[in-house]
């Protein structure tokens, strides 16, 4: 089945969101839809899918003019979507959730599940997915959920199937096992609408690309197009990829974790005696698949956990068992790992937080009142200093994107003197203008002679920045190894694999 | 729904600018204007708010109003609002508000005040009490009455146990438990017998067993469980409907009977009254209307009220249902005693 | 600017006052169907409508006479006491703003403060014990005998959010649970010889002395006293802490998100802790101030419906300190009134909770209150409530 968008427009009020769009996707190819954040890839997909209804244009299956003014007209079309936030109710079973909005009564009025039951197998068979009709979602893993979400569309028979962003959530296995299914939905004649800002899979898998900036097509390249390429016409200017590695010099020992040991609530370790050290000037990167204890060996180091053993010495001094705020003001910056959960309070204005950490030190606090003019006039200096795009700073930081809330958390962290920083995932979900933002200022914090300790599952992130790299496997730092290493080493090590230089 | 916004707005400011309210009954001539102060609780509480209600209504010489109180910090200003309506008599109905209604008196001497279950005395610091001209104290001696249901559930009782529980430990409500536990001592006396008192014992108030209010039914029903299981088969809970949970209960299980205080439970209960043996009834009513009469008849005093069974203030109502199981003897016996009580033979305090 | 904060604040009324309007429309229908001489009408639309109409009206006028101004007290007593319902709606509204304001400081710290009612008890201990137990010079008295009941109360709020801290409780459980502990501990107070009144057997302690009554405002006939003030001083406390302190800042970081909070550092045991204690001072207060202002003697039932009342004030008032004074002394007016209501039109005191819930009821339900009125945006505070349960 093709499917053809036609002239696609969008307004949100006087902000254009989808101008002019044309595409055409064929049978039984991929088409990846490459853009930043924002540039208007998921309400174009949304009005595809017939959540939004487009201003003017039209949609075309297999040539003809077709009508989607909401989900069930789009799923009758045989257009399927595959969410970014999995739309899956969390404590049913998998076939509970296929059936869910498509509920067969049986005698009695007794819900027909069998059906579902086979089907899935069925599904599963076909693509070779092991996927437990009877499995509860929640207890799954996020790449089986996603597939889930992908056999529930194929149930239904999608010929056409939107991934919005599937590969944000997953782990680099995951990542590979979900490109592996495409090809192989693509082998059996279903067409795949990728979207994205991931250079290397849109590369690997894609037939077609198109690539959005601001609403507006600005290209329909193929694969073979290099990535810098790609980069450039998404952003729209020359984007470093990977940041030169100038020399710089490397220092004496800054943060120390001697047989670090950190518990969950149960008593149960969930990081196993580690040991490692940081110099000043140095990036060393702790990679790893998603929960093998990096999350909370990141918080263990600014004691946001609540069962640590072993010792943390941050230029000789102890601070584990000292309180956050003993950890922060010591000399440690953090970037935690969700900047909407942990590292911002969404309905707080930018300038409020950017003092999230300051606001009862001088100068922003004059006896036991907020100096509010101190506050604002900061504020400022730190939104130019640091780039924040808005229209104000006493806007509500919920109102910004991605990339310029990270902007505020880095901004806040290397408000204090900074000693080490520790950044945990800290260009997840953003767009590629972003993450080379984020990745200058960690080099910049190293060149200026800092430690820093990067937390980061992305392989190409660990590779570009890191001076040295350990991986975590199971709450064990399997080994600590130069970054002159290869993606393929150290991909076995990730999956568990030590390396020979550790087990000689 | 807007329309019927605007015409209500129309209506209301309509009806502000012509000042036309409608007064609320006709006031007929020559009856006195009588308002009570209930206590907290409602008018509906099938207790003493209740009874007065019900009693003022009744009362042919005057006409009847009541303003009900969310918490103490209404009397005051309910008491106000009576005396600034043009109330002839006011009557505060429960000891809670004897306070205010005093204060209110000492400021308004012409107006005529009562209240119920206190002397309604103006007392200082050392107990020095006295009377104050136009405020009457409606009380009752209904320990009497409950001398007498005490007599009769120890000589229903098959175990050899019967039980009392009250609301609060307030000298209205253990006045009740006494006069019971009393009743039940006498008749062991004259019969030679040892039935048990549980929840009560006039020599040790402190042991007394009590729920703490006068609406928690759940917990009522749990204490009379306990009861039940610790033998008794005849129980008085004092707290006007705090027993209702208890009764409807115990009408399924048949575990026990049940003595009601206040107003006869056959008329006012829904359910439950197949198991209600009798009621130690306090006619409020009765008091409030012969107070109405007394102003209506220029006779008002300030000397107390006192509910006794002489004159029919307190009394133990009928058997209703269970008529035919008292025995003949039984009720005889008590007839006796209430005979007794009345002629002074008898004390039960 | 002028402009631009007057339409700030016509947004911020928007909803309550729609909620307003439509739950005294739904009263007004209910207080004329439930009249048996407008039903017996029924059968001539006309004459129903206008029998309707005048049972509505007379019962909302007799709410305006019972709140706000009653012209026959001018007749009776002088104009002056024709103002005697406004002083009886703010005599109400006064320790109303007080419980409010606890509750919606808590709201703030991300805290569902149930326990307003046991701090207001122990205010109120507190105050009268002082109050009447001690002698003291004349302006001294009355500021000991409030600081005793908010000291009292605060530490009795405060531990709510020490157990918090330390043991990771709900609030809502521990306010529920200390609540009846409150109400208990008050009869047996009442019990004591040292609170028991002389002369009287029944729980009501003695009255303070002369020199802890906080004065009247309007002379001897109008009830209405400085406590007032004092709510108001405290809505305007909690405003400044709340915007322009260190403290008021990390009571909003820590309610806005915790986690962030805690992240960045700030201790989120010493805001719970703190926060509780603030809130319990606010609602000891509310229990001083009505021992010390109007009802001058401790009783059982001392602290009627205030804490409780506190819940619906603070969310009608959105949480804003200047929004509770309004909405408590809407209460103060509805409940002053609806005893004129009840008196002169023998319309239940009871139809004024109603209203009340259907204010509380289209408040909560914006959506509602939007579809009806075909309102396209409206902030809506539906998610004052859920937050609070996060904790």
């Amino acid at each position: 089945m093709s499917l053809e968008l036609r002239g696609i427009t969008k307004t949100f009020g006087s902000f254009i969101a989808n101008d002019e769009i044309n595409l055409r996707v064929e049978t039984g190819q991929i088409h990846a839809i490459l853009g930043e954040n924002g540039a208007g890839k998921s309400t174009l997909m949304n009005i595809v899918y017939g959540l939004l209804k487009a201003d003017s244009g039209e949609l075309l299956v297999d040539e003809k003019i077709i009508n989607i003014s909401e989900p069930s007209d789009a799923l009758s079309a045989g257009i399927g979507m595959v969410h970014q936030h999995f739309m899956l109710i969390p404590v049913f079973t998998v076939a509970e959730n296929i059936v869910l909005g498509h509920e067969k009564t049986g005698k009695f009025g007794a819900l027909d599940i069998e059906t579902a039951r086979s089907a899935i197998r069925e599904v599963s068979k076909d693509f070779g997915f092991e996927v437990d009709p009877d499995a509860i979602v929640e207890t799954l893993p996020v790449g089986i959920q996603q597939k889930v979400e992908i056999i529930r569309a194929l149930i239904y028979e999608a010929k056409v199937l939107i991934l919005d962003e599937p590969t944000a959530v997953l782990t680099p296995q995951e990542t590979d096992e979900l490109l592996k299914t495409m090809r192989e939905l693509k082998a059996k004649g279903t067409s795949i609408i990728f979207i994205t800002h991931k250079l290397r899979e849109v590369r690997e898998v894609a037939d077609q690309i198109t690539i959005i900036r601001r609403g507006k097509v600005v290209g329909a390249v193929s694969p073979q197009t290099s990535e810098g390429e790609l980069a450039s016409l998404m952003v729209g200017r020359t984007v470093d990829l990977a940041p030169e590695k100038i020399k710089h010099k490397v220092g004496e020992p800054i943060l120390v974790a001697k047989d670090l040991t950190v518990r969950d609530a149960l008593g149960n370790a969930v990081v196993k005696k580690v040991n490692f050290h940081v110099n000043e000037g140095e990036v060393l990167a702790v990679a790893g698949v998603q929960g093998n204890g990096q999350s909370e060996l990141a918080r263990a180091l600014i004691n946001l956990e609540d069962h640590v053993e072993g010792s943390i010495l941050l230029g000789g001094n102890e601070l584990r068992g000292k309180s956050i705020y003993a950890s922060l003001h010591a000399g440690i910056a953090f970037i935690p790992e969700s900047r909407e959960l942990d590292g911002l309070v969404g309905s707080f204005s930018i300038a409020e937080n950017l003092i999230l950490d300051l606001h009862d030190q001088a100068p922003y606090t004059k006896g036991i009142t907020l100096s509010a003019g101190v506050v604002l006039a900061e504020a400022e200096k730190k939104v130019k200093e640091f780039d924040i795009r808005s229209q104000s700073v006493s806007d509500a930081v919920s109102t910004l994107s991605g990339g310029n809330k990270q902007k505020v958390v880095i901004a806040r962290e290397l408000s204090r003197p900074v000693k080490v920083l520790v950044a945990s995932q800290p260009t997840r979900g953003l767009d590629v203008g972003s993450i080379e933002f984020v990745h200058e200022r960690i080099l910049a914090e190293r060149d200026a002679g800092r430690g820093v300790i990067l937390f980061s599952t992305e392989l190409d992130e660990v590779m570009a920045l890191a001076d040295r790299i350990a991986v975590m496997y199971r709450g064990e730092i399997l080994d600590i190894v130069d970054s002159k290493v290869t993606r393929e080493e150290l991909g076995l090590l990730m999956a568990g694999v030590a390396s020979k230089k550790a087990s000689a | 729904m807007k329309k019927p916004l605007k015409l209500m707005a129309v209506v209301a400011s309509l009806t502000l600018i012509t000042g036309v309210a409608v007064a609320p009954a006709s006031q007929a001539a020559g009856k006195v204007k009588l308002c009570l102060a209930l206590d907290t609780g409602g008018v509906d509480d099938r207790s003493f708010n209740e009874g007065a209600w019900k009693g003022a209504q009744a009362s042919l010489v005057s006409n009847a109003e009541y303003l009900p109180a969310t918490s103490s910090a209404d009397f005051a200003p309910n008491i106000k609002k009576f005396v600034d309506k043009g109330c002839e008599l006011i009557v505060g109905v429960g000891f809670a508000i004897s306070a205010e209604i005093v204060k209110s008196a000492k400021a308004n001497p012409k107006i005529k005040y009562a209240v119920v279950d206190d002397a309604g005395q103006d007392c200082d610091a050392n107990w020095n009490c006295k009377d104050v001209p136009n405020v009457k104290g409606l009380t009752f001696q209904t320990d009497e009455a409950a001398f007498m249901a005490g007599y009769l559930a120890a000589g229903m009782s098959k175990t050899g146990k019967v039980a009392t529980y009250g609301g609060a430990p307030y000298p209205t409500v253990t006045i009740f438990m006494d006069g019971f536990a009393r009743g039940v001592a006498h008749y062991n006396k004259l019969k030679g017998k040892s039935v048990q008192v549980l929840g009560w014992d006039p020599a040790n108030p402190k042991s007394g067993t009590f729920v703490g209010n006068f609406s928690d039914q759940a917990k009522a029903l749990t204490i009379s469980k306990g009861f039940e299981q610790q033998g008794a088969d005849i129980i008085l809970p004092v707290g006007g409907i705090l027993g209702a949970s208890y009764a409807a209960e115990s009408e399924k299980s048949k575990k026990s009977l049940t003595i009601w205080v206040d107003s006869d439970a056959y008329n006012t209960l829904t359910a439950g009254k197949s198991i209600i043996l009798s009621t130690v009834v306090k006619e409020i009513g009765a008091s409030i209307k012969s107070v109405a009469k007394d102003v209506a008849d220029k006779k008002f005093t300030a000397s107390k009220y006192v509910g006794t069974l002489k004159n029919k203030g307190v009394s133990l109502a009928p058997y209703h249902d269970l008529s035919g199981q008292v025995p003949g003897t039984l009720k005889n016996e008590i007839r006796a005693i209430r005979d007794s009580i009345i002629a002074g033979k008898l004390k039960v305090n | 600017m002028m402009r631009n904060s007057l339409s700030k604040f016509g947004q911020a009324i928007k909803l309550p006052g729609l909620s307003f309007g439509l739950a005294f429309t739904l009263t007004g229908f209910i207080i004329a169907f439930s009249d048996s001489k407008v039903l017996s009408k029924i059968g001539s639309p006309l004459e129903f409508i206008k029998s309707a109409g005048a049972t509505a009206g007379n019962a909302y006028l007799a709410l305006f006479q019972g709140s706000i101004f009653d012209i026959n007290l001018t007749k009776s007593h002088n104009f002056f006491q024709g103002f005697y319902p406004l002083s009886e709606t703010i005599v109400i509204a006064t320790p109303l703003i007080l419980t409010g304001l606890s509750v919606a400081l808590a709201f703030k710290s991300g805290l569902f403060n149930i326990g307003a009612q046991g701090q207001f008890i122990f205010g109120a201990i507190g105050a009268s014990y002082v109050g009447f137990h001690f002698h003291l010079p004349l302006v001294i008295h009355v500021i000991a005998a409030a600081l005793a009941g908010m000291a009292l109360a605060s530490i009795w709020g405060g531990a709510v959010g020490l157990l918090k801290a330390k043991t990771g409780a709900h609030e809502v459980i521990l306010t529920i649970m200390m609540n009846y502990i409150a109400g208990y501990f008050i009869l047996w107070t009442l019990k004591t010889s040292q609170f028991l009144r002389p002369g009287r057997i029944d729980p009501i302690a003695p009255e303070v002395n002369q020199s802890a009554r906080l004065p009247l405002l309007a002379g001897a006939n109008l009830r209405i006293h400085a406590g007032i003030f004092i709510a108001l001083a405290a809505a305007l406390f909690v405003w400044w802490l709340l915007t322009k302190t260190t403290i008021g800042y990390k009571f909003r970081a820590v309610g806005a998100n915790g986690q962030a909070a805690k992240t960045a550092g700030i201790s989120v045991p010493f805001v719970l802790t703190a926060t509780m204690a603030i809130c319990g001072a606010l609602a000891g207060l509310g229990g001083a101030v009505q021992v010390l202002g109007s009802e001058h003697a401790l009783n059982a039932d001392i602290a009627g419906s205030f804490g409780f009342d506190a819940i619906t004030v603070a969310l009608l008032g959105r949480a804003q300190p200047l929004g509770t004074v309004f909405a408590a002394l809407l209460f103060g007016a509805l409940h002053a009134g609806g005893r004129t209501m009840q008196s002169n039109t023998g319309v239940p005191l009871d139809i004024v909770l109603v209203t009340q819930a259907l204010i509380v009821l289209f408040i909560a339900a914006p959506t509602f209150v939007r579809f009806i009125f075909r309102l396209k945006k409206l902030n809506s505070s539906a998610g004052l409530t859920s937050k609070g349960w996060n904790g």
